[in-house]
């Protein structure tokens, strides 16, 4: 058994390798519906991610910028997804959260542009793939097969963010059709995102 | 922008975006943006006639309009007010200093590359920098004397104004700016009076929230990190105090804040106000910071009840930040109605027709005299359109007159959003209106 602190100090015990949700399910079942993801000894995770030890921890809701933060995050990965479906071939740079939301970089295939236009059939596109509630799933996989897996997708701009990276051990997550090169954290699903709105495009270096 | 010249430095397009678990929260967070798009500080500081900047100065560089010195002169006249009922002195010192006083005082190791460059004079090798701080200038005013322990605490004020060379990207209306005027002080004491002096600053801090309608506000307590304790100037002793004054004095207060580890300057630990606006949006305005540093560096003294030298701990504290931030978030926060007491146009005489300028202008006159600050609006236009117009300007009270009030010497009063307040005789006017600005700040003094 491993003890569990929660933010009002109470200790519950649960068995080794629970998890954030699960943890989340034994307070209350309106949590664990609502719960984005969780503060593990300060970190936050995946709430899908194992315990394996004695742990302070603390449920993130929309309330908690950290629980916006992982919303937004997974929000930028579904706007990717969207964008790459109307623009195969599009590259994908950093794509952070921001103080109210998030961005991402992408390089458009040679001779596409995007405009502000366009933002209503990504809005709508993202909405489409959000109903599909599909999974985001984290996986550790070692720097030689990033590097094959983001050279097969002919992805320039990742392959030198992990050439740069000196972990053994890089984490991708996917979703439906679309992976990328994070650290997370994520939602469990795509389908807690019910509202979108791109608010600005500009140019990056 | 500089054509890319490698794959790394390729120009990548950058898409913004904001998501909601509920299309109600979208809903809301639009006509946020909407209100805020109005609030826009640059938009308001525009039509209301308060600031400007042209590029022939240079950017960063505010220009401040009479109806904007007005705001700034209220602020000032205001704060130096409280400051003077708390002890503070006000002193006035030059925009530039010798390039060895910031030497001195590290500054110019942390601004000197990247700022404004030093001024050379004819004289070789002497070098002037514009002031990036004020706090150089005040430890001198410290040393021209010698100190006791009886003398402590000497709190120096000065709306200083400093210098910095934002990035061009950075600058931002009146939030981010090249020239900016702080309302700087310095308080110089003791060890065991530091938490009394943060208490007393504390209160300072609340009265202007008060007369500015923050009502809603918290502080951060930045310590530093004590398994890093090499990492900082000042003994261990002095810190653990320090610390324990800000903690102490927050809690005597019933300041809401948090506490962060490690967030503290080498120099000392400090606390920081955040405040939220009529909108819901978090602006950082006051600091107050101790500091080892300065009174080490400036080799700063008293001479204590023990006849021995000790060095005196220093306070930097500016309320307001800065005036330029500080008008900023008010014209945010108030969508420019500013409190009476505060807009710089407290009343426009509106003549019903042409016949009546030479009166109107008698009233504004008169209410000139009496500290009230009037203006006419005398154009050749319907009495209607001079209401409306002005309105829209957020004038709070506006005195129409025609005949009748001619006549009488009397004024129609109308109050803005409450509309028509019937006639005064301009004396009772002037005396109501000074009394509503003196009952708004006696309020605040509290």
């Amino acid at each position: 058994m491993i003890k569990i602190t929660l933010p009002d100090n109470s200790v519950k015990e649960f068995d080794k390798g629970i998890t954030g949700l699960e943890i989340a399910e034994s307070i209350s079942s309106r949590l664990a519906k609502e719960v984005l993801s969780i503060s593990v000894n300060g970190e936050v995770r995946d709430l899908a991610r194992l315990i394996d030890s004695d742990a302070s921890v603390k449920l993130l809701l929309w309330d908690d910028l950290q629980g916006r933060e992982t919303f937004w995050h997974s929000s930028a990965h579904l706007m990717a997804e969207a964008i790459e479906f109307f623009y195969p071939g599009t590259k994908f740079g950093i794509g952070p959260t921001v103080d109210n939301g998030f961005y991402y970089d992408i390089d458009l295939p040679e001779g596409k542009t995007l405009t502000d236009k366009d933002f209503a059939a990504i809005e709508q596109k993202v909405l489409e793939l959000a109903r599909t509630k599909s999974e985001i799933v984290r996986s550790d996989i070692s720097k030689a097969d990033a590097l094959k897996l983001f050279t097969e997708k002919g992805d320039q701009l990742k392959l030198e963010l992990i050439t740069d990276l000196q972990d053994g051990i890089i984490t991708i997550y996917k979703q439906g059709n679309f992976t990328d090169l994070c650290r997370g954290p994520h939602l469990p699903n795509m389908g807690f995102i019910k509202a979108i709105k791109l608010t600005s495009i500009a140019g990056a270096y | 922008m500089p054509e890319p010249t490698d794959e790394k430095n390729k120009m990548l397009t950058r898409v913004y975006g904001i998501s909601f678990p509920k299309q109600k929260l979208l809903e809301e967070y639009l006509v946020l943006l909407e209100e805020a798009k109005k609030r826009d500080h640059r938009k308001i500081g525009k039509e209301m006639e308060l600031f400007h900047f042209s590029t022939a100065v240079g950017l960063g560089l505010p220009l401040w309009l009479p109806k904007g010195a007005i705001l700034r002169e209220q602020l000032e006249k205001f704060l130096k007010k409280v400051q003077k009922k708390f002890g503070y002195e006000q002193v006035i010192t030059p925009h530039i200093g010798d390039v060895s006083l910031y030497k001195t005082s590290g500054h110019f190791q942390k601004y000197g590359k990247d700022s404004f460059q030093p001024i050379r004079t004819p004289n070789e090798g002497e070098e002037y920098m514009l002031k990036p701080m004020n706090c150089p200038h005040h430890c001198e005013i410290y040393k021209f004397k010698p100190r006791s322990y009886k003398d402590l605490p000497v709190r120096m004020a000065e709306f200083g104004t400093v210098y910095r060379y934002e990035q061009s990207g950075e600058l931002h209306g009146l939030t981010r700016v090249r020239s900016f005027t702080q309302d700087d002080a310095h308080i110089f004491c003791r060890p065991d009076q530091l938490k009394e002096e943060f208490l007393k600053v504390i209160d300072i801090i609340f009265i202007i929230f008060k007369a500015l309608d923050f009502k809603n506000y918290a502080a951060q307590i930045s310590l530093r990190d004590p398994n890093n304790k090499e990492k900082y100037i000042g003994s261990d002793e002095n810190w653990e105090k320090a610390e324990r004054a800000i903690i102490e004095a927050c809690t005597e207060k019933g300041l809401n804040t948090n506490t962060e580890l490690g967030e503290a300057a080498f120099y000392g630990p400090k606390l920081d106000f955040m405040i939220k606006d009529a909108l819901g949006r978090s602006w950082q305005l006051g600091t107050i910071q101790v500091d080892y540093n300065l009174p080490e560096r400036f080799g700063l003294e008293y001479i204590g009840a023990d006849d021995k030298r000790h060095r005196p701990v220093m306070i930097h504290r500016a309320p307001f930040g800065s005036m330029e931030r500080f008008v900023a978030v008010l014209i945010e926060h108030t969508a420019g109605k500013f409190p009476l007491w505060l807009t710089p146009e407290q009343v426009v005489v509106l003549p019903i027709s042409e016949k009546y300028n030479d009166y109107a202008q008698k009233v504004s006159n008169q209410l000139n005299i009496s500290d009230i600050r009037a203006g006419i609006d005398d154009r050749n236009e319907k009495i209607g359109r001079k209401i409306r117009d002005n309105e829209m300007k957020h004038i709070p009270y506006l005195l129409i007159v025609g005949e009748k009030e001619c006549e009488s010497n009397t004024v129609s009063v109308r109050r803005q959003g409450e509309g028509d307040q019937g006639s005064m005789s301009v004396d009772s006017f002037a005396e109501f209106i000074g009394k509503e600005v003196s009952d708004q700040l006696a309020e605040a003094y509290k």
